[in-house]
C-alpha cells in the first residue's frame, strides 16, 4: 500500500481550509425605496347662484328634471355638479417606489400605489369610505414595474415605466404618461441615443360600429374576443429620440409611428343579441413626437417645446354607420415656451402656450382636424400636459380640464384647446417656508364648437347628446345643437392663485393654495341655460337652448395638502 | 349696570390671543430659521418645477456650478449621500444616473 505523501497531505488541507474559508460573493440584493403620503382637503365654491347652466334652481326644460343640479364644480369629485355651490372632500394616497439591485448591471424598479379599494385607476382614498380597522381601504396596486439592464451598447429597458420626455407638453411621466417599449439607449458624451419598438401592443376597442363617436384607441372596453389576434396590435410600432444634455442646457426630439388594421371578423357573433349597427373596417396609422429644449443657468431660465401628432383614419367599403367624414385626419400641433428667472429667493416665471380645437363649418366636424381630442379623446388622454399648466392653474385646468373633460390618465386636468397667458412668482421667506402667486388667462384657438355643447345628463336632454339617466354629470358634444353657429366668443376667463408651501418638519410639508376663477364668455354659448323655456328642445327660437347674455358666478377653490416623503 | 365679560367675550379673547401668539411665533421660527442650501432645494423641489419633473430647482444650480447637466445636478442633489457602489467615497461609480433613468425617454 502506498503512503500519502507527507507534502500531498499539508497541501489537500490548504486547499480544503480556502476552499472552505474563501471569501464568496454576496449573492444579496441591494433594496432602496422611497414613499410619499398625500393627504388632502379639496374644495371649490361659486361665489353666488348664477350658474354655468344659468340661475340655480330652475328647470324650464320639457319634461327634464335638473332643478337642484346647481353648481358644475369641475371633474375632481365624483359628480360633476351638486345641488349646493359648495363642493369638497378629503382623501389621501401613499406612492411606494422600491428598487431593487440586483447586481451592477441590472435594476429592477417599481411604482405601487395604495388608493381606494377595487379601483385600480390612480384612485384616492376618499375619507371613511371604508370604517373599521379591518375593512381594507385598497388592494393596492402595482402601477410600474421595469427593468433596466446596462449593457455594453447602452441601457436596455424592459416593462412599464413612466414616459418623460422634454418639457411635459405631450410626455408627461410625471403625472401621468407611461411607456412600455422595448428599448435601447446609447449613450455618446453628453447624447442619448434610444431606439425602441413594441413587438405587440393591444389598440382595444376598435370595432367602429356605432354611430356614437368612440375611440378606437380605447384600453377599456375590448370588443376584440381575443386579446392575441393579430390584426388588433399595431404591424409596425418603432419609436427613436435623441437627447442632449451638457451644462445648463438640454435639448432633445423624439418621434414615433404606429400603424394598425381594424376587421370586423374578429366580432363575436350572438343571435340572441345582434349587433345594432353593421360592424366596419378601419385602417388607421398615427405619429406623435416631440421637439424640446431646456436653458437654465442659476439665474435665467427657458423652455421651450413644440409637439405633434398625425393620425389617418380610414374606412374601407363597405362603410360603417358612423362614416363621413372618410377619411379622417388629425394634425396637431401644441406650443410652449416658459420663462423666468431667479433673483436671491425670488423666482419669476412667465409662460405662453398654445393648443389646437376643432373644426367646425356648417354645422359639422370636417375630416381633417387640428385637434386630436376630435376624433381620438381617449388617446389625447395618454398625451396630457398636467405638469407645464399645473404651477398656474387649480380650478380652470386641473379641476375643469378646461372646461372640456380634459382629464390624463391619473385623472388631472390638461389643457386642451387654449392660448395661455400665465405667470408665477414664488418668494422664499425663509428656509422652509415658500410662498407664491399666480396668474392665468386662457382663451380658445378654434371657435369649432356648436352651441349649447355642454349640458346635464337627463332623460330628456337635448338631441345632441346620448340621452343619459340624471346622475349629476355632464356631457360635451363638442358639435352643439344642430344647426346652431360656431361659438363666437373665445374668452375662457382668468384665474389668480396663491399659496404656500411650508415644511413642518423635515420630510414633512404642508401645502396650501388659494384659486379665483371667473368663467369666460365661452361658457355662456356653451353651456345650456336651464331657464330657457324648452332648453331641451334646442333651436333658432331659443337660442339654442342656451343664454348668451347670462353671467357666470366665479368660482374659488384650493386644496391644503399634508405630504410626507420618505 | 356695569356689565361683566361673558363667556363668548372671554372665548373670543383668548381666541385672539392665541391667534397672535401663534403667528409672533411663526414670525420669530420664519426669520430665525437659516437659510440653508439642502433645506431650500427641498422647498424649491416641493414649490417649483422640480416637483413636476420639468425644471430642476434653481437653488440646486445655484450650489451645484459644475458642467453637470440639469439632470444630473437634480440627481446629485437626490444623490448625494448615494454610495450605491458600497466604496463610501460618497461617488456612485456605476454611472451617472442619467444613464439608468434615460430608460423613461421613449
Amino acid at each position: 500500500m502506498q503512503k500519502i505523501n507527507r507534502r500531498t497531505v499539508v497541501l489537500i488541507m490548504i486547499l480544503t481550509t480556502w476552499i472552505l474559508l474563501r471569501p464568496s460573493p454576496a449573492l444579496t440584493w441591494e433594496f432602496r425605496m422611497e414613499g410619499q403620503f398625500h393627504w388632502s382637503y379639496e374644495w371649490y365654491n361659486q361665489l353666488g347662484s348664477k350658474g354655468f347652466f344659468g340661475p340655480y334652481n330652475i328647470d324650464n326644460g320639457a319634461g327634464t328634471t335638473t332643478s337642484n343640479l346647481n353648481f358644475w364644480n369641475g371633474g375632481r369629485f365624483d359628480t360633476n355638479i351638486t345641488s349646493g355651490a359648495d363642493a369638497r372632500w378629503t382623501y389621501f394616497y401613499v406612492i411606494l417606489e422600491p428598487e431593487l439591485k440586483i447586481n451592477p448591471a441590472i435594476r429592477l424598479r417599481a411604482r405601487y400605489r395604495i388608493g381606494q379599494y377595487g379601483n385600480p385607476t390612480a384612485t384616492d382614498y376618499y375619507t371613511q369610505m371604508s370604517p373599521g380597522i379591518d375593512s381594507a381601504i385598497a388592494e393596492g396596486q402595482w402601477t410600474s414595474f421595469w427593468f433596466t439592464a446596462q449593457t455594453p451598447w447602452g441601457i436596455f429597458a424592459v416593462g412599464k415605466r413612466p414616459w418623460k420626455f422634454g418639457n411635459s407638453l405631450q410626455y408627461d411621466g410625471s403625472d401621468s404618461a407611461s411607456t412600455e417599449s422595448l428599448l435601447l439607449v446609447a449613450p455618446a458624451g453628453p447624447l442619448d441615443i434610444g431606439i425602441g419598438f413594441y413587438p405587440y401592443r393591444y389598440v382595444g376597442r376598435t370595432i367602429p360600429q356605432t354611430a356614437v363617436f368612440g375611440d378606437p384607441y380605447d384600453l377599456i372596453v375590448a370588443p376584440y374576443y381575443s386579446f392575441a389576434e393579430k390584426k388588433g396590435s399595431p404591424f409596425v410600432d418603432l419609436l427613436a429620440f435623441i437627447n442632449y444634455s451638457s451644462g445648463p442646457l438640454q435639448a432633445g426630439i423624439t418621434g414615433s409611428y404606429s400603424n394598425y388594421h381594424i376587421s370586423p371578423d374578429a366580432r363575436l357573433r350572438n343571435p340572441l343579441v345582434p349587433d345594432p349597427l353593421p360592424a366596419g373596417a378601419q385602417d388607421s396609422q398615427y405619429s406623435h413626437g416631440s421637439i424640446y429644449t431646456k436653458y437654465n443657468n442659476g439665474r435665467f431660465f427657458f423652455n421651450a417645446e413644440t409637439a405633434w401628432l398625425y393620425w389617418t383614419d380610414r374606412y374601407p367599403a363597405p362603410l360603417p354607420p358612423r362614416v363621413p367624414p372618410n377619411p379622417r385626419y388629425v394634425e396637431q400641433w401644441r406650443y410652449m415656451v416658459e420663462t423666468g428667472c431667479i433673483a436671491g429667493p425670488m423666482k419669476l416665471s412667465l409662460l405662453y402656450a398654445w393648443s389646437p380645437g376643432p373644426d367646425r363649418r356648417n354645422g359639422a366636424m370636417i375630416g381633417r382636424q387640428s385637434a386630436a381630442f376630435v376624433w381620438h379623446p381617449t388617446f389625447d388622454r395618454h398625451l396630457g400636459n398636467y405638469s407645464v399648466f399645473a404651477p398656474y392653474t387649480q380650478i380652470f385646468g386641473y379641476d375643469y380640464g378646461s372646461g372640456l373633460n380634459a382629464y390624463n390618465l391619473t385623472f388631472n386636468g390638461y389643457v386642451r384647446d387654449a392660448r395661455v397667458l400665465a405667470a408665477r412668482l414664488d418668494y422664499a421667506m425663509a428656509a422652509n417656508l415658500n410662498l407664491f402667486t399666480s396668474f392665468f388667462w386662457a382663451e380658445r384657438t378654434a371657435n369649432g364648437y356648436g352651441w349649447g355643447c355642454i349640458a346635464p345628463n337627463d332623460p330628456f336632454m337635448p338631441p345632441q347628446f346620448i340621452s343619459t339617466p340624471n346622475d349629476g354629470n355632464i356631457q360635451i358634444a363638442i358639435n352643439g345643437a344642430a344647426g346652431s353657429p360656431n361659438i363666437p366668443d373665445p374668452g375662457l376667463g382668468y384665474e389668480f392663485d396663491a399659496g404656500f408651501e411650508w415644511m413642518l418638519l423635515d420630510k414633512w410639508s404642508a401645502q396650501f393654495i388659494f384659486a379665483y376663477w371667473q368663467p369666460g364668455k365661452w361658457f355662456n354659448y356653451a353651456c345650456i341655460d336651464k331657464s330657457v323655456p324648452a332648453w331641451n328642445i334646442p333651436g333658432p327660437g331659443n337660442s339654442f337652448g342656451v343664454n348668451p347674455a347670462k353671467s357666470i358666478d366665479p368660482v374659488i377653490g384650493g386644496t391644503i395638502t399634508l405630504q410626507l416623503v420618505f | 349696570m356695569k356689565q361683566s365679560l361673558k363667556g363668548p367675550t372671554v372665548t373670543l379673547f383668548v381666541l385672539v390671543a392665541c391667534g397672535l401668539s401663534f403667528f409672533s411665533q411663526f414670525a420669530v421660527y420664519c426669520i430665525k430659521k437659516p437659510l440653508d442650501e439642502a433645506t431650500l432645494t427641498k422647498i424649491n423641489l416641493i414649490a417649483g418645477d422640480g416637483a413636476l419633473g420639468k425644471l430642476e430647482s434653481s437653488r440646486i444650480l445655484q450650489s451645484h456650478t459644475a458642467n453637470a447637466s440639469i439632470a444630473a445636478l437634480t440627481l446629485a442633489a437626490d444623490d448625494e449621500n448615494d454610495d450605491e457602489d458600497g466604496s463610501e467615497d460618497g461617488k456612485d461609480n456605476e454611472g451617472p444616473d442619467r444613464l439608468w433613468d434615460s430608460a423613461m425617454l421613449g
